[in-house]
């Protein structure tokens, strides 16, 4: 009991003492250009089918059944092409693509093959295909390995991390600065929920505790709803989700787009994780969805002018299976979407070599089948909007990965 | 600080001159606004803290299978610590 008791003091012992302050370092500004680079890490395994709906895939509907996404369901995906179509909460999304500011990269996957959350966020962090391997992220790597000749200078330059932990994408040799929103975000729906479920089976006077502060919560919204009508999607913690995703993604743009201030950040959003109740269209990915677009459209509006110079790319550490489970939501599975968006890309595109969706096109009958290495993607990003050197970028960036060739062209006017 | 006053049990500001309840009754109404702490606390360790380690520090052989479980199938190191911090082993040691 002793050994318990210190540690749990230990433990708590650590909530203080936690942040570095932002300021601004100076970059050389070569080509009379001054990209901006902003990665967003989905924690939990986004449901790429969900996000990104492939509605002209003529399987879809029945591997789907009820909860299949179409431009006929009654909240109704928003056409991107001719095959694929956006969730119905990604508004903002949606305009940037309209107005070829955003790319859509599908069935695309790191090297990672298992299923834990923790091993595949490590290797899609650390650009490393060997979990734990590195302390490292690529970003860190990419930015540390530019030279003053490039178009984003490391010579004095830092990359920042925004929330109350630096993500290990950013992570490494290059300084890191960090700012946190002044917003808490109270523990997210599927938190509680997985701990009634654990408590439920352990302690039900907790299990009883919980269900009932959380029918209470419910109630409290349903009263707000009903006080001020509207078509949003709403639910407990709604407001404060979309709330903090704003924060903390408008308070990212902010730090890009200042005259002297940091080029290349990054931040961690959580909750992705929906094995339970997965709520495509109004449920909780939905909440999760539009309060990252509403985020993205926050980017947008703070970065001005300097909009025009950035790319924001969102990427997850795998899919998810490509039918729905008992629980009506989905299990681990691999592949899914990048979601790219900013001024400085060549947009309005879905870039897919479509693996298909009848059970023997699928991966073990299971998942969505990854055709595209997410890390061409990121390389291309990295060459061609920060001048990355191919060499570094293949060595050191993300070693052992000269057989995956950037993908060329995505940025505008590289 | 702002932790401590939300689970009601402010620094330096007992209810009572002989200080905060021990009995269970006075906290375990405020499960819900623990666990928003916890999160929150996790969030912010989550990259210094293994969460499977954690177990064995924090509980080692009172660990419950299912608190194990649930640790392990987590969404993310931060949530992982949270359900941690969450478990009954853990709350009332």
């Amino acid at each position: 009991m002793t050994t318990l008791h210190t540690s749990r003091r230990d433990i708590l012992l650590g909530s203080s003492a936690l942040f570095a302050w932002a300021f601004t370092p100076r970059f050389a500004r070569a080509e009379g250009r001054d990209p901006r680079f902003l990665t967003i890490v989905l924690r939990g395994a986004l449901d790429g089918l969900a996000a990104v709906v492939p509605v002209g895939d003529p399987d879809w509907v029945a591997l789907r059944g009820d909860n299949a996404l179409t431009l006929g369901s009654k909240t109704a995906a928003l056409k991107l092409d001719g095959f694929f179509a956006l969730n119905p909460a990604m508004p903002n999304l949606h305009a940037m693509f309209a107005a070829k500011e955003a790319i859509v990269v599908h069935a695309a996957a790191t090297s990672y093959r298992e299923r834990s959350h923790f091993d595949g966020q490590d290797i899609l962090e650390s650009g490393v295909e060997r979990p734990g391997a590195v302390r490292t992220g690529w970003l860190n790597r990419a930015l540390a390995g530019l030279t003053p000749d490039d178009r984003v200078s490391s010579n004095g330059g830092r990359a920042f991390a925004v929330g109350p932990v630096t993500p290990l994408v950013v992570r490494g040799p290059a300084p890191v600065l960090s700012w946190s929103p002044r917003r808490i975000l109270p523990a997210s729906d599927d938190t509680v929920m997985r701990l009634i479920a654990l408590y439920r089976g352990t302690d039900p006077d907790f299990a009883r505790t919980l269900e009932g502060s959380r029918k209470l919560t419910a109630l409290v919204q349903e009263h707000d709803v009903q006080q001020k009508p509207t078509s949003e999607i709403t639910g407990p913690n709604v407001k404060q989700l979309r709330a903090y995703f704003a924060e903390a993604i408008g308070a990212a743009a902010k730090f890009l787009a200042e005259p002297d201030g940091p080029r290349v950040g990054a931040l961690a959003l959580d909750g992705w994780d929906t094995h339970f109740n997965e709520g495509i269209a109004r449920g909780q990915l939905a909440q999760l969805l539009g309060a990252l677009d509403g985020g993205l459209a926050a980017a947008k509006d703070n970065m001005g002018p300097a909009w025009r110079e950035t790319v924001i790319v969102l990427v997850t550490e795998f899919g998810r299976t490509a039918r729905i489970n008992g629980t009506l939501g989905t299990d681990h599975g691999t592949a899914t979407v990048a979601l790219l968006a900013g001024g400085a890309l060549k947009g309005g595109r879905v870039i897919a070599d479509w693996p298909g969706l009848k059970p023997s096109q699928l991966l073990e009958d299971r998942d969505l089948k990854p055709t595209v290495d997410l890390r061409a993607v990121l390389k291309g990003l990295l060459k061609d909007h920060l001048r990355a050197d191919e060499r570094k970028l293949a060595a050191d960036v993300f070693p052992s990965s000269s057989d995956v060739k950037p993908i060329a062209g995505l940025v505008a006017s590289a | 600080m702002t932790g401590q006053a939300l689970l009601g049990e402010p620094l330096w500001r007992p209810p009572a001159p002989n200080g905060f309840s021990d009995y269970e009754a006075a906290w375990i109404d405020g499960l819900a606004e623990r666990a928003d702490v916890a999160s929150n606390f996790a969030g912010r360790v989550a990259d210094r803290l293994d969460p499977k380690a954690l177990v064995d520090e924090a509980l080692g052989p009172l660990a419950s299978p299912q608190t194990r479980e649930a640790v392990n199938r987590a969404g993310s190191r931060a949530q992982a610590i949270a359900l941690l911090l969450m478990s009954p082993e853990f709350l009332r040691r």
